[in-house]
């Protein structure tokens, strides 16, 4: 650990540990305003959109005074700040407070439905990696071929498709035209592997769409500037593989683009999983949150916020890292 | 170079052979005595902070009220085997089973009950507070008798207390800690929660000090939320149901794969809510206008796929409630509708506002309707989380697309839709008759040979004097797997006694 004091911060910016540090307090820095914000503002747009827990939970039973009561029980008669302060005290002792409507602990919800949505992301981001990476290969290896061009005018057309779009037309064709998958629903992997599995498939292609057409077009990029580099040259003439150049020189300079690109996917992928859930009544943290939404159940809607920015936060400081680790010279210590 | 677009497709391949030959099978088909029962899980499994009304089904399995409805929707002795009202109906005392408990080994007296259902009356979260209002007081008598003073006379305790109203909760379960019962009831009926996990399915098995345990010949159920339409009949097949709720658009295909399929008249009834103190809905004639524009059947065969019973008053066909006189009061008549209308001084038609908080598509289709008769709707679009606050409390819509989810007491059930202070009308005023024949009814023994008529009476008078709309009842609608034996469909909260799973 270095701690920057003032005399030694010029010095300490040239060493790495350092920077890094400084960069994950500024990342830090910047996830804690945003949550702060946006928090707050969900807070708020219950407060204006006039609706009281009470109000919905009752319905045809939403007398006045049993409103009254029901707001008291779940102290929504306080005011908006004190109700904020009080849930936010909690949240950074771990109590994310329970479910208006429900009287579910919000963090039991989502330990439920964490798993649900994180293989949904995880199997989407596998797809894009694998299927985008094979093909930003295939087309950056052989540009301005027929090969090339076919992909990237596939990629092209396919990243402009919506994920309930690309869902919608994936389930007529593979569930209802096929057969051959279930058209939504989810069974915990209890249920045996291929049975998981077959209900991800689809909305995991679906939400990945995106992504992988991303992937293809920067690593095709960036392989194509990165085999007219001299030292590809120099690696040919002294008779090194094409296999050895291509994954020992020419990836991991061109991964960098595609990389960052991943980065910035990550929280698409989670705003889209919401989406792609509803389509394929997957019951995760997308489901949770448009329910939580629909009904205003504020403390839901707060929990989800939380751990969505949580993840976005640690995948970006996790490819930063990749990032840093991939370039050959980074392990020379000069950038 | 080709290697790799051969490397592609034999991954594709794979990837697609793999999931297809372990496709949507899978599951266990019914085993005896084991029930896989698809039911939307509840908002909670404590009756008193549930926040939906289709809870009772599941909640039914896991306790039991002083009464229950039998099929038919009336009230029958459950943990109480018999009552008696006073003189003059402000008192009802129930007499208990003897040597009852509950799930946790509370024993289950008259004390218990009081203290169950004065959790119900008083807790600030409860949301049973308004129906069990009527409770001023409650004796115990003794160990097996308790005394329920009433604020007014009403013979409809009975009913009332059927439901998630009247529930009875272990004492110990809620004094200990009431938040943990939303997830681990602990209740007196038929079966005992062993396992729950919300948003996917609940374990339970059955309960042995249950008083009716002799006709329970299910072991064992597994609760889990239906999977989407498309593959809920693929679900039955793969045996992953034996009992599951399906939407209308499924019923042909769970008849084709070999399933019983069961239409089971509900409570449930969709509504358009009116403030009549509003222009033009003050004018008894534009209402009527309304109801002979509207095309119900058309509007089911669209909204339902053709499940649904056109009606025009609040208890579905088979309920006691049912009034046969009234149900072709309002023909599909586009042309009386515009006489109506001329005759309330609209010749050239009229433009109304109807605020909807529900997006299937029924605003349009009633907007379309109305529009033949010159009725030009102009939709307003609210949240369904600003439905109760907008229509019931602020009662900012004059003309709202409701549904009413229905009440095990009829008296109830009329005091909400037509009741001077009644939530869904709008207008919170009641002719003096509407009044008269809604007291009528709750003050009139639910056993006397009179009690029918008076409840059709206070039917018809509500009907034909107040502006409440009713478009459809529909349905709950079950496929059945052929290893369930003796299914019963039941009106009102859904019952397991005397059902087999024999395996198939």
């Amino acid at each position: 650990m270095t701690t920057a004091t003032v005399q030694n911060t010029t010095s300490a910016a040239r060493r790495p540990v350092s920077r890094t540090l400084i960069a994950a307090a500024k990342g830090l820095g910047t996830v804690v305003t945003v949550l702060l914000l946006a928090s707050f503002a969900t807070f708020a747009m219950g407060a204006i959109a006039g609706s009281s827990p009470g109000a919905v939970a009752l319905g045809s039973d939403a007398t006045p005074e049993a409103i009254a009561a029901f707001d008291a029980s779940v102290g929504f008669d306080r005011p908006l700040l004190v109700r904020y302060f009080d849930w936010l005290g909690s949240a950074l002792t771990g109590d994310l407070g329970t479910s208006w409507f429900t009287g579910i602990p919000v963090t039991d919800s989502l330990a439920d439905r964490l798993p649900v949505s994180l293989a949904l992301a995880g199997f989407a981001l596998l797809i894009a990696i694998v299927v985008g990476g094979l093909a930003g290969v295939i087309a950056g290896t052989r540009p301005r071929s027929a090969v090339d061009r076919g992909i990237t005018l596939v990629s092209g057309a396919l990243s402009t498709l919506p994920p309930f779009v690309a869902g919608i037309a994936l389930i007529v064709i593979f569930s209802v035209g096929l057969g051959w998958m279930p058209s939504g629903g989810y069974m915990s992997i209890d249920a045996g592997f291929g049975t998981w599995l077959s209900f991800l498939v689809l909305p995991a292609i679906a939400l990945s769409l995106d992504a992988a057409c991303e992937i293809t077009r920067q690593l095709r990029t960036g392989i194509v500037a990165a085999m007219e580099e001299n030292y590809v040259t120099g690696a040919v003439v002294r008779g090194l593989t094409p296999r050895r150049i291509m994954f020992g020189h020419v990836l991991r300079n061109a991964a960098g683009p595609a990389l960052a690109v991943i980065g910035l996917h990550i929280p698409r992928l989670i705003g889209g999983a919401v989406v792609t859930e509803a389509v394929f009544v997957l019951p995760g943290i997308g489901d949770l949150a448009r329910d939580g939404a629909m009904q205003g159940d504020v403390p839901v809607v707060q929990g989800v916020l939380l751990v969505a920015l949580a993840l976005v936060l640690i995948c970006n400081a996790a490819v930063n890292v990749l990032l840093e680790r991939l370039r050959p010279s980074s392990s020379r210590g000069d950038s | 170079m080709n290697r790799f677009k051969l490397k592609v497709l034999a991954l594709v391949t794979a990837v697609v052979a793999l999931v297809s030959a372990c496709g949507v099978a899978g599951a266990t088909s019914s085993t005896p005595g084991h029930l896989n029962w698809g039911w939307v899980l509840p908002t909670s499994w404590d009756p008193v902070s549930s926040t939906a009304g289709t809870d009772v089904h599941a909640l039914s399995m896991v306790y039991s009220g002083l009464t229950k409805l039998d099929p038919a929707g009336k009230a029958v002795p459950d943990a109480a085997e018999s009552w008696e009202y006073n003189d003059d109906g402000t008192a009802v005392t129930f007499t208990l089973r003897p040597d009852q408990t509950f799930q946790d080994g509370t024993v289950l007296d008259a004390a218990a009950v009081k203290a169950s259902l004065e959790r119900g009356r008083d807790a600030e979260y409860s949301t049973k507070r308004a129906q069990l209002e009527v409770i001023e007081s409650i004796d115990v008598l003794s160990p097996t008798e308790v005394q329920l003073n009433l604020s007014r006379p009403d013979y409809q305790i009975p009913d009332l207390l059927s439901g998630l109203t009247g529930f009875l909760v272990s004492p110990t379960a809620f004094e200990a800690d009431a938040e943990a019962l939303a997830t681990q009831p602990v209740g007196s009926g038929p079966f005992e929660v062993t396992s729950y996990t919300p948003g996917s399915e609940a374990e339970l098995k059955k309960f042995d000090g249950y008083w009716n345990a002799d006709h329970i010949f299910i072991d064992s159920i597994t609760h889990k939320e239906p999977a989407d339409a498309a593959v809920i009949v693929a679900g039955l097949q793969s045996g992953q149901y034996d009992v599951v709720e399906i939407p209308p658009s499924q019923v042909e295909a769970a008849e084709a794969a070999g399933f019983d399929v069961e239409v089971n008249p509900a409570l449930t009834v969709r509504t358009l809510d009116v403030n009549n103190t509003v222009a033009p809905f003050d004018d008894p004639k534009v209402m009527e206008a309304i109801n002979y524009a509207l095309d119900r059947q058309a509007l089911i065969d669209t909204s339902a796929f053709g499940y649904g019973e056109p009606t025009v008053q609040p208890f579905p066909e088979g309920h006691i409630g049912y009034n046969p006189d009234i149900a072709d009061l309002y023909p599909h008549d586009i042309k009386k509708a515009k006489e109506l209308l001329a005759e309330a001084g609209y010749p050239d038609g009229i433009e109304i506002p109807l605020t909807t908080y529900d997006t299937s598509g029924l605003a349009e289709q009633i907007q379309a309707q109305l529009l033949e008769a010159g009725i030009k709707v102009d939709i307003k679009t609210i949240t369904r989380a600003q439905a109760s606050q907008t229509i019931y409390i602020k009662r900012d819509a004059p003309l709202a697309l409701d549904y009413f989810a229905g009440r095990e007491s009829p008296a109830q059930a009329l005091e909400v839709l037509f009741g001077p202070d009644g939530l869904m009308n709008l207008g919170r005023n009641a002719p003096e008759e509407v009044s008269a024949g809604i007291n009528a009814v709750s003050t009139t023994p639910t056993d006397d040979p009179s009690y029918e008529q008076v409840l059709h009476d206070a039917v018809d008078t509500a009907v034909t004097s107040m502006p409440n709309v009713f478009l459809f009842a529909w349905p709950r609608i079950f496929a059945i797997s052929p290893g369930v034996k003796d299914f019963t469909p039941y009106i009102g909260p859904h019952r397991w006694e005397d059902v087999k799973v024999v395996g198939s």
